[in-house]
């Protein structure tokens, strides 16, 4: 993969302090070398990292280990943060960065095996239903109150945190603290929309204003309109369309994250949707009874394999050829390129590519060309259904983790997240986690540099982008089937209609299995199967086939923003 | 020549669900301690120890081969009934192969020259070098995909003798294994700079497999994780 501009170019600014001890001048060396962008004034900054300075005597000389998924954030973290904690309390972290598979392959294997491969993890929420349940999971609540009073800063300032909810479970207790959110948006060129000549082109075309769609049929149409009649613009090959393909683990939460959420296969209700959420499962009361028609649930339903359709047919139809072979990370910077129109589902955490050196989609005055917006939602799609996927990733902390280490890990949790140090993360990653960083006048001059994400991250909608919610019970052993059934639809061996089958087939296995073990809370009780025909019949989803040809809407971007 | 040895373990086969299948073809290579190949008798290590556990819990049985890694890897991807073990599990292999495991968990470092000595306190600071590792390995092929100047040899030792011979900056071995392959080589070599990265190893096994198979021996792993007994073989270092 190709990192972003920030990527390493971070190290040239990097003091050069030793590695063993802490130093006397390491915080007033990293406060002006660093973090000189803060919410907190000097002195509450210099205050917050003597606190840590102290609560880290015990654990001086100590290595621990920590890992998270590979984005500019944690790549931020990984090469400065570290370090920068390392020199003010002489605690040493290996802040490892891979894939978000790996990472979830590696979290599963230290709750199976119980052996010590983490001090912690930067674990995206959607595994909130597995740490309630599993009780693995260290209770961050608990913990705070208990055993690490004394390692928990007193300015951390829980209710500044903008995600928290999608880190506390069902029992109202914090399981993940996050250090990094990222949403999933409707990114477009806006110039390009606005070129009167394209404009008039389309309308005379379509019969409607090129504008920011707010159904899959205006969707569609636009990039039709550009990858296939405009072509080119400027000289280049032009696509209107963007996303990945490629058989691998990445492509299961291309399409668990929004694809069947907008495309309307679940039930109104926030966060997930309710009794039927966004990945399919019926829950009745925090007990997933299915996730097939037959017992209730919308992972086979006409909805579904609706979303998985037109997710093929656009790759195909209007995406770049070398999108078929992208996965998440190789094609996250694509847009930079200057080629793509339009993409339906794109992950702000790429966000740093498209104000970096080498992008192709700013302006002469340093302006953005691009812009963001609500996803355009699909033909099931109701009022009060979820709009969009935000990912938090939190900090995770295993059971079996050693005492000192935990303190030691949970000491340096807290620093990535700290006041003292979130708001210059957040001009580096641009993956907001406070109110305090999102409403402070720096974070606000960054505005126009940044088409919109400012606007979204300060207004309600910041909450109802949501995460995979608790009633996925098992995320480790239930993610796979995404891209595994997906990916063989992909490649034309089987029909979108049989992969979700199969794939709701496999997923009521593995509820039902997971309802046999013992000692877990709100664990699967699955229904008893039932004609597809009785449960299509119901109110709510699963929704029965529905004529998907819908009148194609747009909207001025500046109506189409009122939304947040 | 590739040196080969076959075991043959039938183990509780009549009482077995897979009492008729062909025994599973298992693909390994010289990595100690996990795998120590002897030209006098079958190979051993702690691997080879859970694999053999692994398989009794589950009435399987297996027959044992050696390969060069990379072609074992290959081997495992297109023949049936094939797996390729101890392997960095990764994201970009994960749709290559059924995975079970981890049957170990290995720790990574930068090794310099004694006389060459290279400051890493993360990894961004081994950008700038040349750092040499061997073919098939995850961990190389993780460097690689952030852009590094990685130098692949066929062999995991060769990356230590390109090291002696100043030819890369730095070496990249799983931590166990390193110390034991300077040792052989009568290589002076000391801590590694920096402990970088982490790699679940597996078994990785053709795609076309029985599902139900790869699960019973899955379940057996976990089994014997839950009790207690591959702890005290795995040895893991902080």
């Amino acid at each position: 993969m190709k990192f972003s501009p920030v990527r390493f170019a971070l190290l040239a600014i990097l003091p050069a302090l030793g590695a063993a001890e802490p130093k006397i001048d390491a915080i007033e060396h990293w406060l002006t070398r660093e973090f000189h962008q803060s919410t907190l004034n000097r002195n509450q900054q210099r205050e917050e990292l003597d606190w840590f300075a102290r609560a880290a005597e015990p654990y001086r000389g100590m290595t621990i280990r920590v890992v998270s998924e590979r984005i500019d954030t944690h790549t931020y973290e990984a090469n400065v943060l570290a370090r920068a904690f390392e020199d003010i309390t002489g605690i040493q972290v290996i802040h490892e960065v891979t894939g978000e598979d790996d990472l979830v392959k590696k979290i599963q294997a230290q709750m199976d095996t119980g052996l010590n491969i983490y001090d912690a993890y930067i674990n995206d929420t959607d595994f909130i239903g597995t740490h309630y349940r599993r009780g693995k999971t260290v209770v961050l609540t608990d913990y705070m109150r208990g055993d690490g009073a004394n390692v928990t800063l007193p300015t951390l300032d829980l209710d500044d945190f903008i995600g928290l909810a999608f880190g506390t479970a069902p029992d109202g207790k914090l399981y993940q603290l996050p250090s990094q959110q990222f949403a999933n948006l409707y990114w477009y060129r806006h110039d390009w929309f606005n070129r009167e000549d394209l404009q008039q082109r389309f309308e005379k075309h379509f019969g409607y204003p090129l504008g920011v769609p707010q159904n899959w049929a205006a969707y569609e149409d636009i990039a039709d309109f550009f990858s296939n009649h405009v072509r080119e613009i400027d000289g280049r090959r032009v696509w209107g369309h963007m996303d990945y393909g490629r058989t691998d683990p990445s492509l299961g939460w291309r399409i668990s994250d929004a694809w069947l959420s907008l495309a309307g296969a679940g039930d109104p209700g926030l966060p997930n949707g309710q009794p039927v959420d966004d990945w399919g499962i019926r829950v009745e009361g925090c007990h997933p009874v299915g996730a097939s028609v037959a017992r209730g649930g919308a992972l086979d339903s006409p909805a579904a394999v609706y979303a998985v359709a037109k997710y093929i047919e656009w790759l195909e139809r209007f995406a770049p050829p070398d999108a078929y072979n992208m996965t998440f990370t190789t094609s996250g910077e694509w847009v930079a390129e200057g080629q793509v129109a339009q993409q339906i589902f794109w992950y702000t955490a790429f966000l740093p590519a498209l104000t970096g050196p080498d992008t192709q989609v700013v302006g002469d005055d340093g302006l953005p060309l691009w812009r963001v917006a609500p996803s355009p939602r699909g033909a099931y799609w109701q009022p009060d259904m979820k709009s969009g996927y935000q990912d938090a990733g939190g900090w995770t902390f295993l059971r079996n983790t050693p005492p000192d280490r935990l303190a030691a890990a949970w000491l340096y949790a807290q620093f990535t997240v700290s006041k003292t140090v979130s708001l210059r993360k957040l001009l580096v990653g641009l993956t907001p986690i406070r109110a305090s960083d999102i409403h402070s006048d720096i974070f606000g001059d960054h505005a126009r540099e940044l088409g919109g994400l400012v606007e979204f991250y300060l207004s309600p909608a910041r909450n109802i982008w949501t995460p995979t919610g608790t009633n996925v019970p098992d995320y480790a052993a239930l993610s796979g089937y995404w891209w595994q059934q997906v990916g063989r639809a992909v490649r034309h061996e089987v029909t979108p209609a049989k992969a979700m089958a199969d794939m709701a087939s496999l997923v009521d296995a593995e509820l039902a299995e997971l309802a046999r073990k013992p000692g877990r809370a709100c664990a699967p009780r699955l229904n008893a199967p039932e004609p597809r025909e009785t449960w299509l019949s119901r109110s709510g989803a699963p929704k029965p086939a529905m004529d998907t040809d819908v009148e194609p809407r747009t909207l001025p971007y500046e109506e189409a923003i009122k939304q947040w | 020549m590739v040196k080969r040895t076959k075991l043959l373990l039938l183990l509780g086969l009549l009482a077995s669900p897979v009492a008729l299948a062909e025994p599973m073809k298992l693909l390994t290579f010289q990595i100690p301690p996990l795998v120590e190949v002897s030209d006098r008798h079958a190979p051993t290590g702690y691997a080879i120890e859970v694999v053999q556990r692994m398989f009794e819990r589950a009435g399987d049985d297996y027959e044992l081969e050696i390969q060069p890694v990379k072609r074992a890897i290959r081997s495992a991807m297109d023949t049936r009934n094939t797996c390729v073990f101890p392997i960095d599990r990764s994201q970009e292999r994960e749709a290559s192969l059924s995975w079970i495991g981890p049957v170990s968990v290995s720790r990574h470092g930068f090794y310099s020259h004694p006389e060459r000595p290279v400051s890493i306190r993360s990894l961004a600071d081994a950008r700038p070098y040349s750092i040499g590792s061997y073919l098939g390995s995850g961990v190389g092929e993780y460097l690689q995909s952030l852009d590094f100047n990685v130098h692949l040899a066929t062999r995991n030792q060769l990356g230590l003798l390109m090291l002696q011979a100043g030819r890369v900056n730095l070496w990249i071995s799983d931590t166990r294994s390193a110390p034991i392959i300077a040792k052989r080589l009568g290589i002076e070599l000391g801590e590694p700079e920096l402990v970088f990265f982490t790699t679940l190893r597996s078994l990785g096994c053709n795609r076309a497999t029985d599902p139900a198979r790869l699960q019973a021996l899955e379940t057996a792993l976990l089994e014997l994780y839950d009790s207690g007994e591959l702890q005290s073989i795995l040895k893991l270092e902080p």
